[in-house]
């Protein structure tokens, strides 16, 4: 284990490394000038040229993405084009919000994701089983914009329970976490579902069964733990994705989180802020899929790591 | 350098070599899904909506892109069944000829998506060492690249275009499956039959597609059916950079999506395309899991 | 057992962590007491800096911070503010602004003659817009609290930009002692009618009413300024009651907000307008029959009653209607798609096809304008094919150069900036051919050039506002663009909101808030 995690560290840095170039090329190449965007379309040429200037737009690729890597290596993401802030200062002041919605949610996705999953894997081909499949379908195929409107017009406008939107209290986040968790919840049902059917048949829990150990016992520690495994990817890539800013519940909650922070600079090709939100999605990715892993040994000890 | 895993027991080798051999018979597969019941209403619903988007023409009442403005956003009449869109255009034909689009959409970017994360994911997780974790990288550089960038780029570089955004969509979401994929690899490595494998000196790759494939099929099928209606969303907004069918094409993201702005006047002109992307990912559903169940190369005593 | 244990134990410790650490502070939804008027937004607040702020309602808003010397009254003429009085001198070369006395800032101060110039200056050096200040020369402060600003030649329009809510007076003095630009940014001190207090990006901009506000106190005593992207959570807001302000929602929306005791629905004059640009240079539309053929398939009064129910009005004239000068008969251009089709046979193109490009989702309904648009030219026999871009690839695509401009027929809004038709019009002439301006339809003609040139030299009012009718006509027929409709500008309110409105004439800005109240 630890020579799989030295070298995956190991691998995480050039990652890393090739996220900071890959993202700061992107950006360039996509069609679209920051300066002409934020003068607007009164500014003259000289505007725009002075704007480029400031911000050292005007010189070479190589030299501009030297000054962003030598600014990274001391922990400086640069300014915001748009707002002339500290870009770090922006984006941990966003992934507070980001932070706080992507728990929530994913604690609701894990609540009902699990129970629907084990209702259904447990009662195969029931009502049960139907109920747990339709909740995971309305899950994913409903976009958040109708799903989230639909949880504003009834518990702020009609009912008055609970905000509209915005972070300013705790109950702003119920509604955005209920939604985004819901999404996230249907895809946990079913994996959870089928990785335990498929546990349930498998040899050494009819051995266990023929030995006699009871039934909940039986699901309880053999196979759900080995059920665990897929289910376990699919949540890392939902938390890691949440992690990295849901933009759509963001933006039908106006919620300041990361993700329309994202959204909103690619539109204004901010691209200090791409870069540092670009890059921190990558971090989180990196850091939970390394957590996944050491999971997959805790889960199942018979996996070994070389 | 290999895992180390319980030992295998001789009876159990010999099982489970059998049950290899007795899974490759497609006969068998065949009526174990014939008797699975969920899987058939699963399947009908899938042809049913096939047939509706290839013989569009024909079923639909009117056309899907003659418009009258002044019909806009009517309700359900008599010859117009779900009523009208927000151009005046019969609903329910648009909703008949969009399945067309979208269902390509969805299955060739599902089926990108897959084509590219299940050898990426497999070989990750067979090999391990340094390969194994160089591709897990790239598919964390992949994990982080915004969408929404990647469907510019693709914009700028190679153009608009149906193609394209089925491309676009594929890449966003090809990293699940080789994170899933790998997940598989690694747990199977351990289990008896792959071990089993090994003894005999059967290649690589030959355990990997005869033996671990076939087993890992359930997350893979249930994560493909599911990511069918992420797809047919995403088009949507793909749609407006450009990427995609353009308007008057219909296409149910895109229909969902316009329909957004009508939420509180006229639902229907959302409600039924959002229906239509429900329904067709429920029969993938069900279908799906009829498959991975006569896939299934333990479920031969069921 | 130990390990499922000690996992869960960590997670709940993460959890509990996240709850007590990072808890957002701040007074809950419910706690909004009537004396906070909060106003939602599709943009955010970049910045509380009208120097440094881009984007027009969130101007209006830090311009609560700041002032401006004069304002446009609601029939558009200039009234002053700050300024109590004006003159010219030097032959139309130097306006001379006198100041108001006894005008207290934020930091206590009184405003001075030197904070306007400084002001002024500031807003030269360092502001986005700052071209819209391009021909003045000198800006110098006068004794008797005068300023005087001189322009390298005579300026007509000098005294009108000076509206311009992003021309905002600050205190000298605290932009001085914070050090930068940029630090000051951080907390504006002008002599407005609200205090700045806090800006949190992407979220929120509160504002603190100024007792001594010189116009008089503001009635209500906290603003808060959110950002809200989604039109219909904006909506939404408004009937729960989380929001007392909000702009910008769909004419159904605005129907419905009508409709609604509650709620007052504020729809003033338009300041700007949408056009369709055709690519002059370039076939099918370097025929000028093509062109109006196009005029002719298109049912701008349908696409107005419809799409917008009714709340919008067609364009008549390359020109907004809100700019001094506007004149709508040169638009002989009246649905018949029959005539449509006859022009286009002329042309010789009866099967015509090309490509339509837009930036979606940048203006209200767009998409569907240009969706039923491509329904009617269809009825014309014509072709048009809908390529939408995203914003920012689609504004530079436009300015690409003749060589490498690719687009045949393209949306675009536009708007005067001073009120005065001169600055809208402007854009057909030679010197705006991109890459350069805005000349998207590269519409080059001698006689518009001839005539533009004249009426920039001409003095003399009269004269010169023939000359612009003679300006729009040849537009009109030569049709570079189609004038489409009159971009509305939707506002509503609660009904407790009581004097919000459109007290001065403004693009699409918050209007001063100092006298507004809740009934």
């Amino acid at each position: 284990m630890r020579r799989y995690l030295t070298r995956r560290v190991a691998v995480a840095v050039p990652t890393l490394l090739a996220v900071t170039v890959l993202i700061f090329v992107a950006m360039r190449v996509v069609p679209g000038d920051p300066a002409v965007l934020l003068a607007g379309d009164f500014a003259t040429p000289e505007t725009v040229q002075a704007l480029r200037a400031k911000w050292g737009l005007d010189r070479s690729l190589p030299v501009q993405y030297g000054v962003f890597f030598r600014n990274l290596l001391r922990g400086d993401l640069g300014t915001s084009i748009v707002s002339d802030l500290p870009v770090r200062d922006e984006i941990l002041q966003r992934f507070r919000v980001t932070i706080i919605l992507a728990v929530c949610a994913i604690a609701v996705a894990l609540v009902i994701g699990f129970s629907a999953g084990i209702a259904g894997a447990t009662r195969p081909y029931t009502a049960w089983d139907y109920g747990s499949m339709a909740t995971a379908l309305v899950g994913v195929s409903t976009p958040i914009f109708w799903s989230g409107m639909l949880l504003i017009l009834v518990f702020a406008v009609r009912l008055g329970w609970l905000p509209s939107g915005g972070a300013d209290a705790w109950q702003g986040y119920v509604l955005p976490a209920v939604s985004l968790g819901f999404f996230a919840a249907g895809v946990i049902a079913r994996q959870t579902r089928s990785a335990m059917l498929d546990v349930l048949r498998q040899d050494y829990v009819r051995t266990a069964r023929a030995k006699g150990v009871r039934e909940s016992r039986v699901n309880a520690h053999h196979a759900l733990r080995n059920a665990l495994i897929p289910v376990a990817t699919i949540v890392g890539l939902e938390f890691g994705r949440m992690l990295g800013g849901a933009v759509l519940t963001e933006t039908v909650f106006s919620l300041p989180g990361l993700g329309s922070f994202l959204i909103v600079s690619i539109a204004k090709r901010d691209y200090p802020v791409v870069q540092g939100i670009v890059l921190w999605i990558a971090l989180a990715f990196v850091m939970i899929n390394v957590l996944v892993d050491v999971l997959y040994a805790v889960l199942d000890p018979r996996i070994r790591y070389a | 350098m290999r895992e180390v895993a319980a030992p295998p027991g001789e009876r159990r080798l010999r099982a489970d070599l059998l049950n290899a051999r007795r899974r490759s018979s497609a006969s068998l597969a065949w009526r174990r899904f014939g008797r699975h019941r969920a899987a058939q209403v699963g399947l009908g619903v899938v042809i049913v909506f096939g047939l509706l988007a290839l013989f569009a023409s024909l079923v639909a009442p009117h056309s899907p892109t003659e418009a009258d403005l002044s019909l806009r956003l009517a309700p359900a009449s008599r010859g117009h069944w779900l009523g009208m869109d927000q151009q005046g255009r019969d609903l329910l034909s648009r909703i008949i000829h969009g399945g067309r689009t979208s269902m390509l959409i969805g299955l060739i970017a599902v089926g990108v998506a897959a084509g590219i994360g299940i050898p990426l994911g497999a070989v990750s997780g067979a090999r391990g060492g340094w390969l194994g974790q160089v591709l897990m990288g790239l598919v964390d550089v992949f994990l982080s690249f915004p969408a929404i960038l990647v469907a510019i780029l693709i914009v700028a570089l190679a153009g608009p275009g149906l193609r394209n955004a089925m491309i676009a969509i594929g890449i966003s979401q090809m990293p699940a499956y080789a994170r899933l994929m790998r997940a598989e690899v690694i747990r199977l490595r351990g289990e008896t039959f792959v071990e089993a494998a090994e003894a005999l000196g059967l290649p690589g790759w030959r355990i990997l597609v005869r033996h671990i494939l076939p087993n890992a099929a359930g997350p893979l099928i249930i994560q493909s059916t599911l990511n069918l209606a992420g797809a047919i969303l995403s088009a949507a907004y793909l749609g407006f950079l450009g990427l995609g069918a353009q308007p008057p094409t219909p296409e149910w993201g895109a229909m969902l999506s316009d329909g957004r702005t009508y939420l509180r006047t006229a639902p229907h002109v959302a409600i039924y395309p959002g229906l239509a992307v429900m329904l067709v990912v429920l029969g993938f559903n069900l279908f799906g899991d009829g498959l991975r169940d006569a896939l299934d190369p333990r479920a031969t005593r069921r | 057992m130990n390990r499922t244990r000690a996992l869960r134990g960590a997670l709940l410790a993460v959890i509990a962590a996240v709850l007590v650490g990072g808890w957002p502070v701040s007074s809950g939804w419910s706690a909004a007491a009537k004396d906070t008027l909060v106003i939602a937004l599709p943009i955010e607040v970049p910045s509380a800096d009208t120097h440094l702020a881009i984007g027009l309602p969130a101007i209006g808003v830090v311009a609560q911070i700041s002032d401006t010397l004069v304002v446009l009254d609601e029939r558009g003429r200039v009234k002053p503010w700050l300024a109590e009085s004006w003159a010219e001198e030097d032959g139309g070369r130097s306006l001379v602004l006198k100041i108001r006395d006894n005008v207290r800032m934020h930091d206590g101060r009184t405003l001075t003659a030197e904070d306007v110039a400084f002001s002024l200056e500031r807003f030269r050096k360092v502001a986005i817009g700052r071209s819209a200040l391009a021909p003045v020369e000198s800006v110098t402060a006068l004794p008797g609290n005068r300023v005087k600003v001189t322009t390298r030649a005579p300026f007509a329009p000098l005294l009108r930009t000076f509206t311009y809510s992003s021309i905002g007076i600050f205190s000298k003095a605290a932009i001085e002692g914070a050090g930068s630009d940029q630090e000051f940014a951080k907390h504006p001190i002008g002599p407005g009618p609200y205090k700045f207090v806090r800006l949190v990006r992407g979220d929120r901009l509160e504002l603190e009413a100024f007792p001594q506000y010189w116009a008089g106190r503001p009635k209500i005593r906290r603003v808060i300024v959110r950002y809200i992207p989604d039109m219909s959570a904006r909506v939404a807001a408004l009937e729960s009651g989380d929001a007392d302000v909000i702009h910008d929602f769909t004419p159904q929306d605005a129907e419905r907000i009508r409709a609604n005791p509650d709620l007052v629905l504020i729809n003033p004059p338009s300041a700007g307008f949408i056009r369709f640009n055709m690519n002059t240079q370039r076939p099918p539309f370097n025929d000028a029959r093509v062109r109006q053929a196009m005029a002719y398939a298109i049912d701008r009064d349908a696409i107005t009653k419809q799409i917008f129910r009714g709340l919008a009005k067609v364009a008549r004239s390359l020109v907004p209607a809100n700019a001094t000068g506007y004149v709508d008969v040169y638009d002989v251009y009246r649905y018949n798609p029959e005539k449509a089709r006859q022009l286009l046979r002329e042309a010789g193109v009866p099967d015509l096809t090309f490509t339509f490009t837009f930036g979606a989702g940048r203006y209200l309904m767009d998409k569907e304008v240009v969706e039923a648009v491509q329904a009617q030219l269809a009825k014309a026999g014509v072709t048009m094919r809908i390529n939408q871009m995203e914003w920012g690839q689609y504004s530079a695509m436009l300015r690409l150069p003749l060589e490498r401009n690719p687009t045949q027929m393209s949306f675009t809004w536009w708007r005067t900036v001073n009120g005065d038709a001169d600055s809208a019009i402007g854009i057909y002439s030679r010197a705006e051919l991109p890459p350069r301006g805005n000349n998207v339809p590269f519409y080059v003609s001698d006689e518009f050039e001839r005539v533009y040139t004249a009426q920039q030299v001409e003095s003399d009012q009269t004269k010169r506002r023939a000359i612009i009718r003679e300006l729009q006509q040849i537009l009109m027929s030569d049709l570079p663009s189609i004038p489409m409709y009159q971009q509305p500008i939707f506002w509503a309110t609660r009904r407790s909101v009581a004097g919000f409105g459109p007290k001065v004439t403004s693009i699409s800005t918050v209007w001063p808030l100092y006298d507004v109240e809740f009934r």
